[in-house]
């Protein structure tokens, strides 16, 4: 009378049937109750957005949901330009609390404040770039109450400055690291001199010369290369010294928006240079993060 | 001179003499070895042919087959929770469950078929078996438009990632939870399971959606990767609770090999649909019998007019009210680096138990 199937059926529940009832506290800790929770592992020396940020581990998946710590390279290695720009002192504790987040037995999110703080400081440099404030980092969704991160000494200390702030892709320290964080970070390179500058609504419209040279290819196009334009995005008034001198040879970086190429960083091209020189060579060999290999 | 007992006769006697819940304990001091698929499969000796070869074949798979088994239980448990029969992990009682054709033999049957797909098509994505990995999916069409993505002009986007291979789970799930079938014979209620596990089966198969990941320059989404996911295990267990309220009563056809719908004018149940033989009792009252606990002692709620509401589910017998203390962890601080330090607060809860 009774059915094979349900025999064996309740076989294998009875199997499992006591750690069930063991663990009949329902723990829903994490957003979807089967996928793996969280590791904690340490946080590679080559995840170059959260070095010395102050904790040593984090947890994988992030709460960004980038699941393999190759994701999380890729995805954190457009932002390191950004701190090197200095925008708000919270900004490597904002991005690296979402990117590599502090080990806890629950997910620790940063507060309101903090995201609000680096995100009135950071936008407009960001803007500079073409990058609006991005959805995955919305303010809103933050908590406000103190179980969250916040900058360790919350003192507002807003220094005055005297001079009117340096465009943002002119304002570069002639520093290895930080050239290829921003070469990484731009969709493509090129040595060249400059033709033209000039104003156009609130950008600059730069003009470039003839002769090219190629050192990051990346979106670009051949044909749209011979006649490249490059905007500097609302620098119509900033000061950019770079700009000033067209007898220089540069290194200019860029990227495509919409159908605006915006130049998004721009070093001299100086052999005299140590620093520079030796960028230059290690550029040959350097690979950025790439997104093909986090999802293949 | 005493014989000393051999260690088989004494556990046999330890689990003869144990109650339930000491035996549950006994299995959990030893639950590593109750996951070792080896350990599962000896223990199981009497599984029917094709779970046998199964478990000597792919024993892997069967590790994977029980953690779906689980994840079924634990989700039939959080559906059932406020009702009078709540998925009870007591072992004799559920198995009176299981040797009926009610309405809640059909979820169990539809929930655990359910878990097994989603457990084991999780463990292809997660490469923790061999025989699977991610779904291909490169010569699919475009990803259906997505409105939270804002404007797709000048969005690049590619199949990419991991895509859940459902097919390959809903293949082990109808090998192991369907072996009977391979027989070719059928009465009433293999019929009727079979088609429970297939709904179940279904419910995870038949909804699966597209996932997308941003991961062009900080954040933005210019570049985009979508592939095929999984529906969450809870969105599963909602939609087959759906169906377990709504589901066909059949019976056998003349033929012994069809299920026809008991009551005139009544559509005859889909592929998805759950269905069932017998009036389920009303689970006021233990009876060992029918796997009913009874509802003595459960909480309430007493301002609530649905199924869990004290006058339905204490069924009418009236309740009590308690109050209990409890201390619980309040005005929580997460201090840099990287420390949570709470206070302890007593609360007062308020709780209303079935007489």
């Amino acid at each position: 009378m009774k059915s094979l199937a349900s025999l064996s059926l309740w076989r294998i529940i009875i199997l499992i049937l006591p750690l069930v009832s063991l663990g009949q506290t329902f723990e829903y800790g994490w957003p979807d109750n089967y996928d793996k929770p969280p590791q904690c592992v340490d946080i590679p020396v080559d995840l170059r957005l959260c070095q010395g940020v102050g904790y040593h581990q984090m947890l994988l998946p992030n709460l960004l949901e980038h699941e393999s710590m190759a994701e999380v390279k890729q995805q954190a290695g457009s932002w390191v330009p950004l701190l090197h720009k200095n925008c708000d002192p919270g900004t490597q504790l904002l991005l690296c609390s979402l990117f590599a987040p502090v080990c806890m037995e629950r997910p620790i999110y940063p507060c309101r404040r903090l995201c609000e703080n680096v995100r009135d400081g950071c936008s407009p440099i960001m803007a500079a770039f073409g990058f609006p404030w991005p959805h995955i980092l919305t303010c809103d969704k933050f908590p406000q109450d103190d179980m969250c991160i916040n900058t360790p000494n919350d003192t507002s200390t807003s220094e005055p400055n005297g001079h009117p702030p340096v465009c943002p892709p002119c304002d570069n320290e002639m520093k290895m690291d930080v050239i290829l964080d921003h070469m990484c970070a731009s969709e493509f390179a090129i040595k060249t001199k400059i033709q033209e500058v000039k104003r156009e609504n609130m950008d600059r419209k730069v003009t470039l010369q003839k002769k090219k040279r190629t050192i990051k290819m990346g979106t670009l196009k051949k044909k749209d290369l011979k006649k490249l334009t490059l905007y500097l995005k609302n620098g119509a008034d900033c000061p950019c010294t770079q700009l000033d001198n067209t007898r220089n040879t540069y290194l200019i970086m860029g990227r495509k928006v919409d159908k605006q190429y915006l130049l998004t960083g721009i070093h001299k091209w100086d052999k005299s240079n140590r620093e520079f020189k030796k960028t230059m060579k290690k550029l040959k060999s350097h690979k950025c993060p790439a997104y093909e290999n986090v999802f293949k | 001179m005493t014989i000393p007992l051999s260690r088989t006769q004494l556990a046999l006697f330890f689990i003869l003499l144990c109650p339930v819940n000491i035996i549950g304990l006994w299995w959990a001091v030893g639950s590593p070895l109750v996951m070792d698929p080896n350990s599962i499969c000896r223990k199981t000796k009497r599984l029917a042919g094709k779970q046998a070869e199964l478990c000597q074949t792919q024993p892997e798979i069967v590790n994977e087959v029980a953690k779906g088994a689980k994840l079924g239980v634990r989700e039939c448990q959080y559906q059932f929770r406020f009702r009078r029969w709540n998925c009870t992990s007591q072992n004799k009682y559920f198995g009176k469950i299981l040797q009926q054709d009610i309405r809640e033999t059909a979820f169990v049957y539809a929930i655990t078929a359910a878990g097994v797909t989603h457990a084991v098509t999780q463990a292809c994505s997660m490469g923790e078996l061999l025989q699977c990995g991610c779904e291909a999916t490169r010569s699919r069409g475009p990803p259906p438009r997505l409105a939270s993505m804002g404007p797709t002009e000048g969005v690049k986007w590619e199949w990419g990632g991991c895509g859940d291979d459902v097919e390959f789970g809903y293949e082990k799930s109808k090998q192991f939870m369907d072996a009977r079938r391979r027989k070719g014979k059928s009465d009433i209620r293999t019929l009727i399971d079979l088609h429970n596990n297939e709904a179940g089966r279904l419910a995870v198969k038949n909804y699966m959606r597209t996932e997308c990941k941003c991961h062009g320059l900080s954040g933005s989404c210019t570049l985009r990767t979508c592939w095929k996911k999984m529906p969450h295990f809870r969105e599963v267990g909602d939609r087959l609770l759906e169906r377990f309220n709504g589901a066909s009563k059949v019976m056998g056809g003349n033929d012994g090999k069809t299920l026809i719908p008991v009551g005139q004018n009544i559509k005859p149940p889909d592929k998805q649909d759950l269905i069932y033989s017998a009036e389920s009792p009303d689970f006021c009252l233990p009876n060992r019998k029918t796997g009913s606990l009874g509802t003595r002692g459960r909480t309430c709620n007493s301002t609530a007019l649905d199924v869990s509401g004290c006058d339905l589910l204490c069924c009418e017998r009236g309740h009590r009210d308690e109050t209990v203390v409890l201390e619980e962890n309040c005005l929580c601080r997460f201090h840099w680096c990287c420390v949570v330090q709470c206070k302890k607060c007593l609360v007062r809860k308020e709780l209303s138990l079935c007489q």
